[in-house]
C-alpha cells in the first residue's frame, strides 16, 4: 500500500512547470534503459548516418553548440509553448487545491492545506475503484472494437475510385460527430428503444418489443455502437490524410511486381499508416480514464451504476454536485498520472517494436 | 470595461493567490505521513451549518399587504389565488418615478432565446423610461448558472444587481460568507418599518423574506415563492374522458388503472417518471421526520419502503414509457403531449405551459392535476418547497444613494399582477409587444416574444397568482386544486431552518439513490432494500442524524 | 469518371458489388437518423406534438423553426462573432501549431524532448475552471474576443499528430536544404508544408470546428450578450420552458405562439452541420494523392 502511495509523488510535481518541463528529460523515460540519455542520443545519431553533418558532428555536443545550431527551431516552438505556459500551466497550478480543503470564495491563498487527505479518501473509496474498473473495461473494449473501425473505413473510402461518390460518402459519414450525445441517445432510442421503430414493428406483428437500451449486460455493446455511429466517420479524416501522404510510386512498383490489391494494402497501405495508428493508439491510452461524461450520465439510471458508472460521472456527483472542488482536483490529478504512466509505458513498448511512438527514442 | 476599480483589486488578490505558491512546501511536508489510512474528518465536512430563520424575522421588513388587486379565487393556507377574469383597469401602483437616472448592470439567468441588447430593444427602452433609470442586462446561460456563479464569486466581480436561483445558492460552498463580502447588507434599508419606503417589497410575506437573511444579515430579496408544490401529477383528462377511465383514489387503484390503460401496441404507456409523486402519495417524509423523540430519515420509514415497492411494480409491469426508462435526456413533456404517456409528473408551471402549447393546434387537448389522494385512500403528504425560487442581491459598497435607487427600482418591479407596472415590465407596451384578447388577457406579439423574455421579472419578487384568465377553466381548476393541496403538507421538523448539508451526507445521496434505483428497476430484489438502508446508516447516515438532531436541539424543537 | 491509375487492375465484379453494398449500408445507417433530424426541423407544430419525439413520417411542411431562429438580429450578429473568432482563432492556432510541430520535429535538436513532454502534459492535466477564470480576468480579457481564442489555442493532440506527419518526411529532404544554407523557416514553408497539405488541412479543420462549436469559454468569459458566439445563442433556444419547471413561476408567458421546442432544436442541429459540410470539400481537396515525395526528389 505504501509503495503505491509513493508512486503518486510525481503527481504533485507534474503540476509545476519547473518540475518536469524544462529540466532534464523526465525520469521515467530513462530509468529502465541502461545507457544514459546522452549515450543513447549519440547512438541514435550514429544510426541515422550522415544526418548530423550540419550539427558539427562532435560527439558530446556542448549545449552552446546545439543552441547555436537549433535556435531557429526553438524560436519556432516559442509561440505555442508560451501560450501553453500562460493559459495552461499557470491555471494548472490551481490544481494544488487537491492538497487543500478549498472553497472558491475563500481562495487558494487562504484555504487550509491538508496534505494528501483528499487522495487518501479517494483511494479508499470503493465507488472510485468501481468507476475506474468500468472505465478501463470500456476503454479496453473500445480499443478492440472501436479503434480499428475508422482505419478500415478510411481504407475503404480511399479505395473508392469515383471522386464524386468518394466525396459524398466522406462528407456524410462524419456528420454525426456534430450531434450532441443527447441527440445520439435519442436517435438510438427512437430506433432501437422499447418504444422505438423496431419495437413497434415487432409489436404490430405480434411479438414483444426489444429492450437493448436498458439491458446492463449488453450496455458495453450499446455504448460502443453509439460511439462508432457518432465518431467513426470523423475519426477517418486523420487516416485519409495519412493515406494521401503515402508515396504512390510504391503502389505502382508493387503492382508492376504483380502484387494484388490485398497484398498492396497489407504491404504498403498499413505500414504507411502505422506511425499514425501507433501514435493515436498511445494518445488514446493516455486518455484511457476518459470515456466521456454525457453519454454515460444520460444512460446511467437505465442500466444502473454497476454497468454505467465511469470516472467522469463519479467525479460529477461526488465533487461538482456536492461542491467539493478539492476532491475533484485530486481525482483529476490521479487521472492525469495514470494517463501519463500509460503513455510512457506504451511509448516504451512502441520503441521495443521499432516504432517511433510519440517521440523518437533518439 | 466592465471591471470597476473594486473589481481590479479583488482580481489582483485572486491572481496572487493563484501564483503565490510558497505554501506548496507545506503540502510536500505531508507526503511522508500520507501512508496511513484516512484519519480525522473528511475534507469539506466542516461546512455544515444551520440557521433558524424563524428567529431572524426581526431583521425582515414589516409585512404590509398591498390591497390594490385581489384575485377572485382567494388563495388559502399559502396557496396562490386565481384570476378567472382579467382586471378591467390596471392599478397604478407606483406614482413617482422610482429612478434618478442611474445606469445599472443586472445579471440574470435566462432559459430561453436571448433578446436583442439594450440600444436595439424597444421593450428595454420602454421599461427603462418608465423606471427613470437604465438597467442593462448581462444575461447568463441558465443551464450553466452554477459554473458561472462559482467563477464570479471566486473572482469577486459581481455587477450592481445579481439574481441567483436558490438551488444554485445551495450548491455553492460557504455561500453565506461570500454573500457578506460581495453583496450589500440591506438590513438598515429594509428592517421593520424602514421598508415602508418600499411598499411593494413590504408586500412580500415574512415567510419569504426570512430566507433572504444570510449569515445574520438581510441580503437577498426573495423572488417568486408562491408556488410551494415541487411536483404535480398531471393526467390526460381528455383521453381519460374518451376512454371512460376515472382518476385513482388509492395506490392499488392507480396500479390497476395503469395496467388497464397501458397499451404498448398502440404506443401508449400509463406513466412517465413519477417517483417523487409516489413518495408523496405514500406520505414518505421529504427528508427527516420526528418519531417518538427520535429522528428518522425517509429511507428508514415504512412509508418510503412502500413507495419503493409501488414504483417497483410499475417498472415490473412495464407501465413506464421505455424512453423515460432508458435515458435521462428523454423529454417527458413531449411524450405526455403526444399521448404516449397518460400520467406524468411536472412542475406546476408545466401544467399551463403544455395547455398553451397544445390548445392552438389541438382544441380538445386537456390536462389536469390528479385529484389529491393518499395510497390508502387518505390524504397525501406533499413536500413543501419553503425556499423562494431565487434571490436578488445588490453589490456591496455602491453607497447609500445608489443602493436606495436600486431598491426603488426593485420595489417598482415587485408590483403584483393587475398593476400597470407589472404589465409593462412583463409584457411591454400594448399594441407593440402585446395585444389584448376579448377577455382582456395580454398575448405577446412576435416583437414581444423576441424582445421581452423574463428579465425585469426575475429581478424582484411579488406575491404570485394563477393569472391565465384567457383559460378560465384552467384557473378555476388549478386554484381550487392548489387550495386543497395546501392542506396536506407533510410535517418537516426542520421547517424554517436554512441548512448547509454536511458534505458526507450530501455525498451519500447519489450512491444510495443508485442502489434504490437498482431495487426499483428490478436489478436487485426488493428484500435488499433493508441492506441498502443499513449501508446508508453505516456510511454516514447515522452521523448525519446526529447533526440534524443537534440542529433541532439547538433550536428547542425537541 | 474514375481516378483509377493506369497500373491498377480493373476491379472485379463481386468486389465492386461488395464495396457498393457496404458503402450503401454505411450511408443508410448515417443518413436515416439525419433524415429524421431534418424532417423534425421542417415539421409543423402539430406534427411534432403528435409524434411525441422526433418525426419519422412526414406530415406537413413548415419553416417556422428556421424563421424563429433568424428573426431578430441576435442570431445573425452572433454568426458574425463566431465567424470572426473561428477565422482568427484557426489562423493563430494553425500557425503556432505548425511552427512548433516543425520546431520540435528534428531528431536530436536541443530541448525538443523536454518541450514535447511539457506539451504532452497539457494533454493529460487540465486546469480547473476557476483558476482559468481568475487568469483570464487578471489579464483583463473578460469580455474580450481573445478570451475565446487564447486559452485553448494550442491542442497538444493536434500538435503531436502534426509533428508525427512531419517526421515521416525522409530526413534527407530538409537536410539537403540545410546544407544549401536555407533557413529553417524557409525549409518549413517551401519544402515541408507543401508536402504536408493533407495534415495541415486536417489540423486546420480540427481547430476550426473546435472554435465554431465552442461555447463554454464564452459562458465563463463573456458577460456582454452582444458578444456571444452562435453556439451560445443557439443553446438558449433549447432551454425554453425549463425556468417554469425550476421555480414554478406562473407569469413568464413565454410559451404559446412559439414553434415547438423540438423542431427548433433540430433546426439548430441542421444549421450547425451546414458550415462544416461547406468546408469539408476544401479539406478533402488536399487529400489528393500524388507522387508527392517522388516529385520533390525528382
Amino acid at each position: 500500500m505504501s509503495e503505491n502511495r509513493v508512486d503518486s509523488v510525481p503527481a504533485g510535481d507534474l503540476t509545476s512547470p519547473a518540475g518536469s518541463g524544462t529540466a532534464a528529460p523526465p525520469a521515467p523515460l530513462t530509468t529502465s534503459a541502461p545507457p544514459g540519455p546522452a549515450a543513447r542520443r549519440t547512438g541514435g545519431g550514429a544510426r541515422t548516418g550522415g544526418r548530423d553533418r550540419t550539427g558539427g558532428g562532435a560527439r558530446p555536443h556542448p549545449l552552446r553548440d546545439r543552441l547555436r545550431r537549433d535556435w531557429q527551431l526553438l524560436l519556432m516552438a516559442l509561440p505555442a509553448i508560451g501560450l501553453l505556459a500562460v493559459f495552461h500551466y499557470v491555471p494548472m497550478l490551481g490544481n494544488v487545491i487537491a492538497f487543500q480543503d478549498y472553497s472558491p470564495h475563500v481562495g487558494i491563498a487562504e484555504s487550509p492545506w491538508i496534505g494528501f487527505a483528499n487522495f487518501q479518501w479517494l483511494l479508499t473509496d470503493q465507488s472510485f475503484w468501481d468507476a475506474t474498473l468500468n472505465t478501463l473495461t470500456i476503454t479496453a473494449f473500445q480499443l478492440v472494437f472501436y479503434f480499428p473501425i475508422p482505419i478500415l473505413l478510411a481504407v475503404l473510402l480511399d479505395s473508392v475510385l469515383n471522386p464524386r461518390v468518394r466525396l459524398f460518402v466522406q462528407s456524410i459519414v462524419y456528420m454525426p460527430h456534430f450531434f450532441s450525445w443527447v441527440l445520439v441517445v435519442t436517435l438510438f432510442q427512437q430506433i432501437l428503444g422499447g418504444a422505438g421503430l423496431i419495437s413497434q414493428l415487432l409489436r404490430a406483428n405480434g411479438y414483444d418489443g426489444i429492450d437493448v437500451m436498458t439491458n446492463p449486460d449488453t450496455f458495453l455493446l450499446l455504448v460502443t455502437a453509439e460511439s462508432v455511429w457518432k465518431d467513426a466517420g470523423w475519426g477517418t479524416i486523420i487516416f485519409l490524410a495519412a493515406l494521401a501522404a503515402i508515396n504512390q510510386n510504391l503502389y505502382e512498383a508493387a503492382a508492376v511486381d504483380g502484387a494484388g490489391r490485398w497484398r498492396r494494402i497489407w504491404h504498403i497501405t498499413l505500414p504507411g499508416l502505422r506511425p499514425v495508428i501507433i501514435l493515436l493508439l498511445i494518445l488514446r491510452l493516455g486518455d484511457a480514464l476518459n470515456v466521456g461524461f454525457e453519454q454515460f450520465f444520460l444512460q446511467r439510471d437505465a442500466v444502473g451504476r454497476e454497468a454505467a458508472e465511469v470516472l467522469d460521472t463519479f467525479i460529477f456527483w461526488r465533487t461538482l454536485v456536492t461542491g467539493e472542488w478539492s476532491y475533484g482536483a485530486a481525482a483529476g490529478l490521479v487521472k492525469g498520472v495514470v494517463g501519463l504512466l500509460l503513455i510512457l509505458v506504451a511509448n516504451k513498448v512502441a520503441h521495443r517494436f521499432g516504432e517511433q511512438g510519440i517521440y523518437k527514442k533518439s | 470595461m466592465n471591471n470597476s476599480p473594486e473589481g481590479a483589486t479583488t482580481s489582483r488578490r485572486g491572481f496572487l493567490g493563484l501564483v503565490g505558491l510558497s505554501a506548496l512546501a507545506v503540502a510536500s511536508g505531508g507526503l511522508l505521513s500520507a501512508c496511513s489510512t484516512p484519519a480525522g474528518p473528511r475534507p469539506g465536512s466542516g461546512g455544515a451549518t444551520a440557521a433558524a430563520l424563524d428567529k431572524l424575522t426581526s431583521l425582515t421588513p414589516a409585512h404590509v399587504p398591498y390591497a390594490g388587486v385581489t384575485p377572485d379565487i382567494v388563495g388559502q393556507n399559502g396557496a396562490p389565488g386565481g384570476f378567472t377574469k382579467y382586471p378591467a383597469t390596471l392599478v397604478d401602483a407606483v406614482t413617482a418615478k422610482p429612478g434618478k437616472g442611474g445606469h445599472y448592470k443586472a445579471m440574470t439567468p435566462l432559459w430561453g432565446p436571448l433578446p436583442p441588447p439594450l440600444g436595439d430593444n424597444s421593450y428595454f427602452e420602454a421599461v427603462n423610461a418608465d423606471l427613470g433609470a437604465t438597467i442593462e442586462f448581462n444575461i447568463l446561460d441558465g443551464m450553466t448558472i452554477i459554473e458561472k456563479m462559482n467563477a464570479i464569486i471566486a473572482g469577486g466581480d459581481v455587477v450592481d444587481i445579481t439574481m441567483i436561483p436558490s438551488w444554485t445558492v445551495n450548491q455553492i460552498p460557504q455561500f453565506g460568507e461570500a454573500v457578506n463580502q460581495l453583496f450589500e447588507d440591506l438590513t438598515p434599508y429594509l428592517q421593520g418599518e424602514a421598508a415602508k419606503k418600499y411598499p411593494l417589497l413590504a408586500n412580500i410575506t415574512t415567510d419569504a423574506w426570512k430566507w433572504g437573511v444570510f449569515n445574520g444579515k438581510l441580503t437577498g430579496i426573495p423572488g417568486s415563492y408562491t408556488f410551494p408544490m415541487g411536483v404535480v401529477l398531471l393526467y390526460r383528462k381528455d383521453l381519460f374522458d374518451a376512454g371512460g377511465w376515472t382518476a385513482p383514489k388509492t395506490a392499488d387503484e392507480m396500479l390497476a388503472l395503469g395496467k388497464e390503460i397501458n397499451d404498448p401496441k398502440k404506443k401508449r404507456w400509463a406513466f412517465g417518471d413519477i417517483k417523487l409523486s409516489a413518495y408523496q402519495i405514500f406520505r414518505a417524509p421529504k427528508e427527516w421526520i420526528l418519531s417518538g423523540g427520535k429522528l428518522l430519515h425517509r429511507y428508514e420509514t415504512p412509508e418510503f419502503e412502500a413507495a419503493v415497492d409501488f414504483m417497483r411494480k410499475l417498472y415490473e409491469g412495464k407501465l413506464i414509457h421505455p424512453d423515460i426508462v432508458s435515458s435521462k435526456g428523454a423529454n417527458g413533456k413531449e411524450l405526455f403531449k403526444s399521448g404516449q404517456v397518460l400520467i406524468t409528473q411536472d412542475g406546476f408551471g408545466g401544467w399551463k405551459e403544455m395547455l398553451e402549447q397544445m390548445l392552438p393546434t389541438k382544441p380538445d387537448f386537456w390536462i389536469e392535476a390528479l385529484p389529491h389522494f393518499g395510497h390508502d385512500g387518505g390524504a397525501p403528504g406533499y413536500h413543501k418547497s419553503e425556499e423562494p425560487g431565487q434571490y436578488t442581491f445588490i453589490k456591496k459598497g455602491l453607497g447609500k444613494e445608489k443602493t436606495e435607487e436600486i431598491l426603488s427600482l426593485l420595489n417598482y418591479l415587485a408590483a403584483p399582477f393587475g398593476t400597470q407596472e407589472n404589465m409593462l415590465s412583463v409584457y411591454g407596451v400594448e399594441g407593440k409587444h402585446f395585444t389584448k384578447n376579448e377577455a382582456g388577457a395580454p398575448k405577446k406579439t412576435e416583437l414581444g416574444l423576441k424582445e421581452a423574455p423574463p428579465t425585469y421579472f426575475f429581478l424582484s419578487g411579488r406575491p404570485d397568482a394563477i393569472t391565465e384568465s384567457e383559460l378560465p377553466r384552467y384557473v378555476e381548476t388549478a386554484a381550487t386544486w392548489y387550495n386543497e393541496a395546501a392542506k396536506h403538507w407533510a410535517p418537516n421538523p426542520h421547517e424554517g431552518i436554512r441548512i448547509q448539508r454536511p458534505a458526507a451526507y450530501a455525498a451519500l445521496e447519489q450512491p444510495t439513490e443508485d442502489k434504490i434505483q437498482d431495487v426499483v428497476r428490478g436489478r436487485r430484489p426488493f428484500s435488499e432494500l433493508k441492506q441498502v438502508v443499513d449501508e446508508w446508516r453505516k456510511d454516514g447516515g447515522d452521523e448525519s442524524r446526529e447533526f440534524y438532531m443537534k440542529v433541532l436541539q439547538d433550536n428547542g424543537r425537541v | 469518371m474514375s481516378t483509377r491509375p493506369a497500373w491498377e487492375e480493373r476491379p472485379s465484379l463481386p468486389g465492386r458489388l461488395t464495396k457498393g453494398l457496404t458503402l450503401s449500408v454505411i450511408a443508410l445507417i448515417v443518413l436515416f437518423p439525419i433524415y429524421i433530424v431534418m424532417l423534425t426541423s421542417l415539421s409543423p407544430a402539430a406534427t411534432v406534438n403528435e409524434a411525441g419525439g422526433l418525426v419519422v413520417v412526414p406530415d406537413g411542411f413548415s419553416l417556422a423553426a428556421y424563421r424563429e431562429l433568424f428573426s431578430g438580429g441576435v442570431v445573425t450578429r452572433s454568426v458574425l462573432v463566431s465567424l470572426g473568432v473561428t477565422a482568427v482563432g484557426t489562423a493563430v492556432s494553425l500557425v503556432c501549431t505548425v511552427l512548433a510541430a516543425y520546431g520540435l520535429s528534428r531528431p536530436g535538436s536541443v530541448f525538443h524532448r523536454p518541450l514535447l513532454f511539457m506539451i504532452l502534459l497539457t494533454f493529460l492535466f487540465t486546469p480547473g475552471m476557476i483558476p482559468s477564470y481568475l487568469l483570464v480576468k487578471s489579464l483583463g480579457l473578460i469580455d474580450s474576443y481573445w478570451s475565446l481564442i487564447l486559452p485553448g489555442a494550442i491542442s497538444a493532440f493536434n500538435l503531436v499528430v502534426m509533428r508525427a506527419f512531419f517526421m515521416n518526411i525522409p530526413e534527407e529532404v530538409p537536410d539537403s536544404a540545410r546544407i544549401d544554407g536555407a533557413s529553417e523557416f524557409r525549409i518549413l514553408t517551401r519544402i515541408v508544408l507543401p508536402m504536408s497539405k493533407g495534415v495541415t488541412a486536417v489540423v486546420g479543420l480540427f481547430y476550426a470546428v473546435g472554435y465554431w462549436n465552442a461555447f463554454f469559454n464564452a459562458i465563463l468569459y463573456i458577460n456582454d450578450n452582444a458578444k456571444w458566439p452562435l453556439q451560445l445563442v443557439m443553446r438558449q433556444y433549447v432551454q425554453q420552458g425549463q425556468a417554469l419547471t425550476l421555480n414554478g413561476a406562473s407569469d413568464t408567458a413565454s410559451a404559446g405562439a412559439l414553434p415547438p421546442n423540438l423542431a427548433i432544436q433540430m433546426a439548430i442541429v441542421v444549421l450547425a452541420l451546414i458550415p462544416v459540410l461547406f468546408i469539408y470539400p476544401f479539406v478533402q481537396k488536399h487529400f489528393t494523392k500524388g507522387v508527392i515525395i517522388g516529385a520533390v526528389k525528382g
